[in-house]
């Protein structure tokens, strides 16, 4: 009788094993069938910043449990030093087993990274892979119906924006909320205030001109495609003097209030906001977070609304976000086990969620309780779904120097926007000697 | 009978290497030098000659295979409008940071060598500002020179017009220049105390008793004295200052619209954000040959002085 029902028990679970992956059944992170045996060591750059790193840190160590045939030396590298570690590593087949890019930097290392092994997160197909992600999510990541990288934080911009201070305005939410770039830069007069010695103490919105290029040139960029143009043709030809890049200038040049003053810098690029000195300002979930760490008193505190374009429509933000790849160097089990561990990370993106509010856009992830209780969290999941991706190119680098320093021309110099747009253009194409 | 030397002296090649390498040196200081050797090979002239081949092809880090392409990456810098900008940033950034810590480097160290009271502490205080991280100092002026920061309350407070530091081309490499000077003055500062003290103080006593004042002192006895020290914070200060790119990298990312890329800001552009290594190497080769051109011009003029 006992060895009936074993037997029978046993033929079941022969059955339904190989049917569950295919039906995507199996939780991701389980240890996967196939899983290397021996002693692997994986070496990663992960993230830098506090709680981003421990979260990482006790999620590995959690992996690890599951696998404790395998050794991961993570260390903590900030993006910027960490390209420079890897553009001169990953050539010369150096470089650690997995590390994080940030999304325009696939393009000049996928020859340099290995694609998804489905098996590593218990799944049979690529396809598998991106049906565990919001729709377009994989998009830059994939090159030919490979998935070569996952995104574990994809902060598309929403408008945020300081309640008491815009209220104190006698403005009205949402009635006055702003919708078109236009309308922000009305806002501007009745949001902008100085003291009495004449120093700027609160403005409506601010550019973050001190925090990094990627900040004005990802914004020009989306604010591009939104009206259905390009930054680059198919061949990779500069379109930076369209009427479009024009009215994409245009948002620089008039939302432009002293936009000198300002304490954001590349480390802490919400320090105007967190400060009360911009009411208005753009960033993810993770940028409410971030501000919210800055000064608790933001908390319960920020109304968020879409991205203001230039239509007025929604899809105004750039789709970005930071992914964990793996080296094309690295053993074939050491793919495998750097997979399954990035499966794993990616699989608890709540987790980074409630503590950074990074999201990663993973269906899963909106699923769970914590996240759907997050105020404004489908303005969020919108703007993930509208924004506009960035072009996928190796110069990546020249086309967001160019846009900077068109936009630095109008904003800085008063240069009229289309002998900026031309100038910008001219120094696309000399940078990466055309 | 005295003996005359005979012209020539020693063959040609003995005369050439001692010229070259100094006097002749038991085989032991070979040994001895030679771990220091294959450490400069190895991590010094063989980089520097890969960089050199890499400066002749289309080497990419985006691409595994590179081409021999001649001199056309040195083409294409003598064309580049934002390659001679930065060369002639360059040229304004050094000059006036060498000029700044150079003058002032030497006034300090002139003072902390008088017998004052304190003089440790003060010599200590001086020199902080050279062993401050170098990824702290620019954060740190990026507040200093904020628009309502303490550079320009200050110059506020003396009655003159605030100035827009980092975000406008006029202030930009002069924010850098202020940034530069700041930590290298302490470092010329050291080299001149080190050369001040080995002048002899017989020379001053002398020159009192001949009846010379303290500026005829320093005129006289001091600045030539000082000559080959001089010339060692020149060519210390023109290296350091030509390839430093942090200061500028954070402060001002090289703008507003390229206004204070340097040259080395230019190479690391190139070549790390760009990917462009063969042209980004070619760009820094002739940054070498900058810097050795001007140690060359400062050995040539010090030793004019010299004869």
């Amino acid at each position: 009788m006992l060895r009936s029902l074993v037997a029978r028990i046993a033929v079941l679970l022969v059955l339904a094993l190989p049917v569950l992956p295919l039906a995507g059944g199996l939780p991701a992170n389980s240890a996967p069938a196939g899983f290397p045996t021996g002693n692997i060591t994986l070496t990663m750059f992960g993230s830098d910043e506090a709680p981003g790193f421990h979260i990482e840190e006790q999620q590995i160590a959690e992996w690890q449990k599951l696998h404790p045939n395998v050794t991961v030396q993570a260390a903590q590298t900030p993006l910027g030093p960490g390209f420079q570690k890897l553009s001169t590593q990953l050539p010369t087949g150096g470089g650690p087993s997995l590390f994080a890019v940030f999304e325009p930097w696939i393009e000049g290392f996928i020859p340099y990274m290995a694609p998804a092994i489905p098996a590593a997160f218990g799944l049979s197909t690529m396809r598998q892979i991106n049906d565990l992600y919001l729709p377009h999510a994989l998009e830059a990541q994939s090159r030919g119906g490979a998935v070569y990288c996952l995104p574990v934080s994809a902060p598309s911009w929403s408008l945020l924006i300081n309640k008491p201070k815009f209220l104190a305005a006698g403005l009205k939410i949402p009635q006055d909320v702003p919708h078109t770039w236009a309308q922000v830069a009305a806002l501007q007069k009745k949001l902008t205030k100085y003291d009495a010695n004449g120093q700027l103490v609160q403005r409506g919105f601010g550019v973050r001109y001190t925090a990094g290029p990627q900040w004005y040139a990802m914004l020009f960029v989306a604010s591009v495609e939104s009206q259905g143009a390009r930054v680059l043709d198919r061949d990779g030809t500069p379109l930076l003097t369209s009427s479009a890049a024009v009215n994409a200038m245009q948002i620089f040049k008039d939302t432009a209030v002293a936009p000198t003053i300002t304490k954001d810098v590349q480390t802490s690029p919400y320090q105007d906001f967190a400060d009360g000195l911009d009411v208005m300002s753009y960033g993810g979930a993770n940028a409410m977070s971030f501000a919210i760490r800055l000064n608790p008193d933001l908390k319960n505190n920020i109304y968020v609304s879409t991205l203001p374009s230039i239509s007025g429509q929604p899809g105004g933000s750039p789709k970005y976000s930071f992914d964990f790849c793996v080296n094309k160097s690295a053993s074939a089990t050491e793919q495998f086990a750097a997979w399954s561990l990035i499966d794993y990370i990616a699989a608890h993106g709540v987790t980074r969620f409630v503590n950074t509010g990074s999201i990663t856009p993973r269906k899963a992830v909106f699923e769970a309780p914590d996240v759907k209780a997050t105020p404004f969290i489908d303005v969020f999941k919108t703007e993930l779904t509208d924004a506009r991706p960035l072009p996928q190119t190796k110069h990546w680098g020249q086309l967001q120097g160019a846009i900077q320093n068109g936009v630095q021309k109008v904003v800085f110099k008063n240069v009229p926007i289309p002998q900026a747009l031309q100038e910008a253009q001219q120094e696309y194409l000399q940078a990466i000697g055309k | 009978m005295a003996h005359t030397p005979v012209w020539p002296a020693e063959p040609f090649w003995i005369r050439l290497r001692r010229r070259w390498l100094g006097p002749t040196q038991p085989w032991r200081g070979a040994v001895f030098a030679a771990p220091m050797l294959a450490l400069l090979v190895c991590f010094k002239f063989w980089p520097m000659g890969y960089a050199g081949w890499l400066s002749l092809t289309n080497a990419s880090l985006t691409e595994r295979t590179r081409r021999f392409i001649g001199a056309a990456n040195y083409a294409r810098l003598a064309r580049d409008t934002t390659f001679i900008g930065a060369l002639e940033t360059t040229g304004r950034y050094v000059g006036a940071t060498i000029a700044i810590s150079m003058i002032l480097g030497l006034a300090l160290a002139v003072l902390l060598n008088q017998k004052v009271p304190a003089r440790g502490l003060f010599r200590t205080l001086v020199f902080l500002p050279a062993v401050v991280p170098i990824i702290v100092a620019p954060i740190l002026w990026q507040f200093l020179f904020h628009p309502y920061g303490l550079v320009n309350y200050t110059l506020r407070a003396l009655g003159l017009h605030s100035v827009n530091w980092l975000l406008s081309p006029e202030g930009a490499v002069g924010a850098l220049v202020v940034a530069t000077a700041w930590r290298l003055t302490p470092l010329c500062m050291v080299i001149y105390l080190a050369g001040l003290q080995s002048i002899p103080h017989e020379l001053y006593e002398a020159a009192a008793i001949d009846g010379a004042g303290a500026p005829r002192r320093f005129r006289s006895v001091t600045l030539p004295m000082l000559k080959p020290t001089v010339l060692v914070v020149m060519v210390f200060a023109i290296t350091l200052t030509v390839q430093n790119f942090v200061l500028a990298l954070v402060m001002t990312g090289g703008g507003p619209d390229n206004a204070s890329t340097t040259l080395s800001l230019f190479v690391y552009q190139t070549g790390f954000i760009g990917f462009q290594m063969g042209y980004a190497s070619a760009a820094a080769l002739v940054m070498l040959l900058i810097i050795v051109v001007f140690t060359i011009f400062s050995l040539r003029a010090f030793r004019s002085h010299e004869e």
